[in-house]
């Protein structure tokens, strides 16, 4: 399992308006997949928020799609 | 042939109506954003819904304008106008026959504007000049939907020199929806604005919406942005079936997260054409004389908007950290009413968003201390910031309540 959430604040950081919100739209069919839903409250309230591997390479790859760079 | 100015507001519910249907302006941050929204989720098949839309719309209005005109070349010329006349671009029908037409056109508002929002696109975006084209083609030849195939093949933001559409009798693929209703008007008495200057910037800018028609090129560029005249109930049916398809993949979570997204294109249609309105010299010379205080100028902005047929806006509560917002006859729950009736949620997204963007404006930025409105980046390092303004959507008039109610509200 790997911490999504710095993945999502550097969405927000370095995306426009809601990119963190198009990026969960985007991913939706991967979440649901994983019987995962990540609530737009959670993303400000906890500080880890734990996805499987292989979610989060694809959420990563979503990400970088949006925002126009690179996540290192 | 076509005239805006035969078309009375209506100002006893703040909207207008031609040829049968509601019409409300949209700009194009607003239109561009919503549309993208709907694209991302490229799981659901949204081209049929989105033509379709369209379709429905324009196919009721083109049918109600074109009664009284005999000639195929009478209705073509009505087509083309109205057209133009709403900011779309332009179109020339004069090769449409019974079996269809091969149209092609340089100047398109849906291109141009998403080139300009979000640059190369990577499949053709201008859905509704085909829906167009489609409704046009039934009316004219009095050809039933069902029977009537069509498809944008190139277009300008996907960097073609032009964009074609191509329409052809063959079996429709687009969405065809049951007629709807009529306009169901809430009668609730209305809370207006506590603020003196109301009626006189109400009664300075009632009738000025006729001013906003396409120019030369078909396109109305106003405020700052490019406008369009939408048939309100083409572009909230986008809403409405694109919510309805994120709930059918993801119940409640899709509602929330699809909401989330139209909302924000709401935000920036309020910023942006709000700013626009506020810093243009119609604002200087009739409006601002009025404003002494920062809500002054949210008073100001409600009371000029209320002649352009979105509803009746007012503010119940008004200071820096919160606000409450009322719309009454609000364009998204007439809508919605309409074409679905009762709502289990309420469904003005863009108004709310809109209520947002306004206060972002005011208490956010410096445009009163400047007379200058914040570029698309300063905008978008605003909303990238946790520090802005909150939206809960209260109540609906399609959810059974008396007017719509937002509350807009800064976290503590």
């Amino acid at each position: 399992m790997i911490n999504v959430k710095p993945l999502l604040e550097w969405v927000r950081q370095n995306g426009e308006a809601k990119a963190v919100e198009r990026l969960l739209m985007k991913s939706l069919p991967e979440l649901l997949k994983f019987g995962i839903k990540i609530k737009l409250n959670e993303l400000e309230n906890m500080s880890e928020i734990a996805i499987p591997e292989e979610l989060f390479y694809k959420l990563s790859k979503i990400a970088e799609d949006i925002v126009g760079k690179k996540y290192v | 042939m076509f005239d805006i100015f035969k078309y009375e507001f209506d100002r006893e519910h703040n909207s207008i109506e031609i040829g049968g249907e509601a019409m409300i302006f949209h700009c194009h941050h607003y239109i561009t954003n919503i549309q993208r929204t709907i694209l991302d989720a490229d799981y659901i098949d949204s081209r049929p819904f989105i033509i379709g839309s369209a379709v429905d719309s324009i196919h009721n209005q083109l049918t109600n304008l074109c009664r009284d005109l005999n000639s195929i070349g009478d209705k073509k010329q009505m087509a083309e106008e109205v057209y133009k006349a709403f900011g779309y671009g332009l179109i020339d029908l004069s090769n449409m026959n019974e079996n269809g037409i091969e149209l092609s056109t340089s100047k398109s508002f849906f291109s141009k504007t998403w080139e300009m929002k979000f640059g190369k696109s990577a499949r053709p975006v201008d859905y509704y000049t085909t829906g167009y084209l489609i409704a046009c083609l039934s009316v004219i030849y009095n050809i039933p939907l069902e029977n009537i195939h069509g498809e944008q093949v190139s277009c300008m933001a996907c960097g073609d020199e032009i964009n074609h559409h191509s329409i052809k009798i063959g079996e429709a693929n687009f969405s065809i929806y049951p007629a709807k209703t009529q306009t169901q008007f809430s009668d609730a008495p209305k809370v207006k604005l506590n603020w003196e200057f109301e009626d006189k910037i109400t009664e300075t800018f009632l009738g000025a919406h006729a001013n906003f028609v396409g120019d030369e090129q078909g396109f109305i560029r106003a405020f700052g942005v490019y406008i369009v005249r939408n048939q309100s109930d083409f572009i909230n049916r986008l809403q409405f079936e694109f919510i309805r398809a994120m709930s059918e993949v993801a119940g409640d979570y899709g509602v929330t997260l699809g909401g989330e997204l139209l909302m924000e294109a709401g935000h920036a249609c309020g910023f942006f054409t709000y700013g626009g309105i506020m810093t243009s010299n119609e604002w200087k010379t009739y409006v601002q004389p009025y404003l002494t205080k920062k809500e002054d100028w949210i008073y100001g902005l409600l009371s000029l908007i209320n002649t352009m047929g979105w509803g009746y806006h007012t503010a119940i509560e008004l200071t820096q950290s919160r606000a409450i917002f009322r719309n009454y006859n609000d364009f998204e729950d007439m809508s919605y009413l309409r074409m679905y009736g009762k709502s289990e949620y309420p469904v003005h997204w863009a108004n709310s968003g809109g209520f947002t963007g306004l206060m972002q404006l005011v208490y956010n930025t410096n445009l009163i201390e400047t007379g200058k409105l914040a570029s698309e980046d300063e905008f978008k390092k605003m909303r990238q910031s946790k520090i802005g303004y909150r939206t809960n959507m209260k109540s609906g008039i399609s959810c059974g309540d008396k007017y719509l109610e937002t509350e807009v509200y800064q976290l503590s």
